[in-house]
């Protein structure tokens, strides 16, 4: 087709759209090559087909991106040194409202929240700084922070158990902390039994503290004697089992007590409360650490409560056989009945919970067989609906946690979005400070002296306060809902706490295996260190050719 | 558009940039649109225009505006409201590198055929000599 031809042909639709985008280009290019934006665009009214126009469109973007690649690098014409613009009152406004900004408190609580994240930190308070509050609240007989430190200072500290018989000792409210401090697994203290013993005195109906005395020596046998103490409920031989734990009636008798106590309390919201209180005393409001403490709070060994229910159901059979069918059922019973209690008392979302309805369905099965094989129908049919009940539960439980794990991916977007900015929000920061600083040590400098640097700076200069502000504002709306979640953080909602929380907590994890672990680990090394070094290679080769021409042309 | 370095700096010849100093030399006083350019060179407009820019900038291209009124050409095709295009020609002491730079890529060129004759012919060698060695043992 000749050019008189093309040039006759209607415009099209197309092609207008083309030629605004190329418009838009030409705008964007720099100033001192940008009429050969204007010569390419000249060509378009000679390009009939919208698909050569398009291919002409991509290569003006392409050559845009040199263009902007050559001026940063080798500098734009150096005789403009009296059209480089410095950063105006604009600017300036811009960064104070921006640095005013963290007047808000929420803002300043989400950036700290976030760079917690990023230190991958689970306490933010060293032991040293714990130490320091201990001795502080020892002085000042503050019982609430001696508890908090004792928490959480490492077992092997001195001061650990000392603190937590002095705050008990002044607010006896505290004596649950004792649960919450203890690790007898890891260093058998010599006055755990005494400490027991308070716990037990103190908080008669509840399971928790006897489960605490039971679960140290069930850990002294079942490691020695049968390999690991998760083989005991595995274990396929009952018989076995049963035999070994009659060696132990010191144990029996104290699983006894905890399958009759009438409460089950891990003191998880106890240990919320106390975090929540001490953090707002010294006014912390790190939420980051908020909610690890909730997820490392304890709870009570569940391989020693299995095994006790195994083996209750065991001694159940075996009377059964020996038609003593009221002693089974009592057997049966007795590990329903905690099952319940701890299904009850326990969180929706805990593995004791799960454990707790397994044990249901196994003690109301051998229920439904019993009162099945005496006649008893209409508490067969009972310990039928039970099973059913279990059975709904337990699915109810893995759909919750599956819909749980499902909805970590939606947030997550929120959650990246906050961390995103928060990045912009340090790297327009840091060009605001260095570039403004730049341009201030330059006044009344030689300014033909790195005029394609003090350009480049000038720019940066006018445009990161506003992105800074953008990102500042981009965070606030995203930190919003979490902001909201810490401030309305009661034991009620802890659950939503840790879970709001933790899809923030996630991302700098995920991300730091993206580039520590697997194929990402490669891509991503691969070409950080690609483009590093050919960055590195065109500015040692573009600048000593900057330098010749601003010789030349001087 | 004024030149702003005359420097005789060594240009990188890439074959595009070579496909585009063939086309310019071919015919040397005429001046060139930068779509009829790209036709005939098979190259994109990324990667056409920054080599005219970086020909245009060692003063090895000569430049200039369309003016519609004084083309009759355009007059008669009744290119009236159409913008006016860029026309790129080489100057002398451009015409004078590309035939230089086009004459060495010819060179180079050749030797690269007659090295690749000689490949094949080197490798039947290693496998005979493989063969040999294989028999001997």
């Amino acid at each position: 087709m000749s050019e008189s031809q093309m040039s006759a042909r209607p415009q099209q639709s197309a092609n207008k759209v083309i030629d605004f985008a190329f418009s838009c280009l030409v705008l964007s290019w720099p100033r001192s090559s940008r009429d050969w934006a204007v010569a390419m665009q000249s060509e378009l009214s000679e390009i009939d087909n919208p698909q050569e126009s398009l291919c002409w469109l991509a290569g003006g973007i392409m050559s845009l991106g040199k263009a902007w690649w050559n001026q940063l690098i080798c500098g734009g014409n150096p005789q403009e040194v009296a059209t480089v613009k410095l950063p105006g009152v604009t600017a300036a406004i811009l960064l104070v409202l921006a640095i005013s900004s963290f007047a808000l408190p929420g803002m300043r609580q989400g950036v700290v929240a976030i760079f917690d994240t990023w230190n991958f930190s689970r306490s933010y308070l060293s032991a040293a700084q714990l130490q320091k509050m201990g001795y502080e609240a020892e002085q000042n007989r503050d019982a609430s922070t001696l508890a908090f430190v004792a928490m959480r200072l490492p077992a092997n500290s001195l001061d650990k158990v000392r603190w937590a018989d002095l705050a008990v000792s002044l607010d006896p409210s505290l004596t649950w902390v004792y649960f919450q401090m203890q690790d007898e697994r890891q260093h058998p203290d010599a006055h755990f039994s005494e400490r027991v013993a308070w716990l037990q005195k103190w908080d008669p109906d509840n399971a928790i503290p006897y489960l605490m005395e039971a679960q140290q020596s069930f850990h002294g046998f079942a490691s020695t004697e049968n390999g690991s103490p998760a083989q005991w409920v595995t274990s396929p031989n009952d018989q076995d089992h049963a035999t070994e734990m009659a060696k132990h009636p010191l144990w029996v008798a104290v699983m006894e007590k905890a399958f009759r106590s009438p409460h089950f309390n891990d003191y998880q919201n106890e240990r919320f409360n106390l975090n929540l209180a001490v953090q707002r005393k010294f006014g912390m409001n790190r939420p980051v650490d908020l909610v690890y403490s909730t997820i490392a709070g304890r709870i009570p060994d569940l391989l020693n409560i299995r095994s006790y229910a195994k083996w209750l159901t065991y001694n159940g059979v075996q009377r059964e056989t020996a038609g003593d069918n009221s002693g089974a059922t009592e057997d049966y019973w007795r590990a329903a009945h905690f099952a319940q209690r701890m299904q009850l008392e326990s969180a929706s979302d805990g593995i004791e919970r799960l454990i707790a309805i397994s044990m249901l369905q196994d003690s109301f099965q051998k229920l439904k067989d019993l009162y099945e094989r005496t006649g008893r129908s209409d508490e067969a049919r009972y310990a039928a609906f039970e099973i059913e009940n279990a059975k709904a539960a337990s699915v109810a439980f893995r759909e919750n946690n599956w819909r749980l794990a499902e909805s970590t991916s939606l947030p997550a977007w929120s959650a990246f979005m906050i961390h995103i900015s928060s990045i912009l929000i340090l790297v327009t920061a840091v060009f605001s400070c260095v570039t403004i600083l730049w341009i201030a040590l330059r006044i009344g400098g030689a300014p033909k002296s790195r005029l394609a640097l003090h350009k480049s700076a000038c720019l940066i200069a006018r445009i990161a306060p506003a992105l800074l502000l953008l990102s500042l504002g981009l965070f606030y709306a995203n930190y919003f809902p979490y902001l909201r979640s810490f401030n309305e953080a009661s034991p009620r909602f802890a659950q939503n706490l840790t879970r709001t929380f933790g899809v923030l907590l996630q991302v700098p994890f995920t991300f730091s295996q993206f580039w520590t672990y697997g194929r990402g680990a490669v891509y991503f090394w691969t070409g950080f260190l690609t483009i590093g070094c050919i960055s590195v290679l065109v500015l040692l080769i573009r600048m000593p050719a900057r330098g010749k021409m601003e010789k030349q042309i001087a | 558009m004024a030149t702003r370095l005359g420097s005789s700096k060594q240009m990188r010849t890439s074959k595009q940039t070579l496909a585009l100093l063939n086309a310019l030399v071919a015919k040397p006083t005429q001046w060139h649109y930068g779509y009829a350019l790209s036709r005939e060179t098979e190259l994109m407009s990324g990667t056409l225009y920054p080599i005219l820019m970086r020909l245009e900038e060692r003063g090895w291209l000569e430049t200039q505006w369309e003016n519609l009124q004084e083309t009759p050409e355009a007059q008669a095709e009744g290119r009236g409201g159409r913008p006016p295009r860029h026309m790129y020609r080489l100057t002398a002491g451009g015409r004078a590198w590309a035939t230089e730079a086009l004459a060495a890529a010819r060179g180079t060129s050749k030797s690269k055929s007659s090295r690749a004759t000689l490949k094949p012919a080197r490798q039947h060698a290693r496998i005979l000599l493989g063969e040999r060695i294989l028999e001997q043992s």
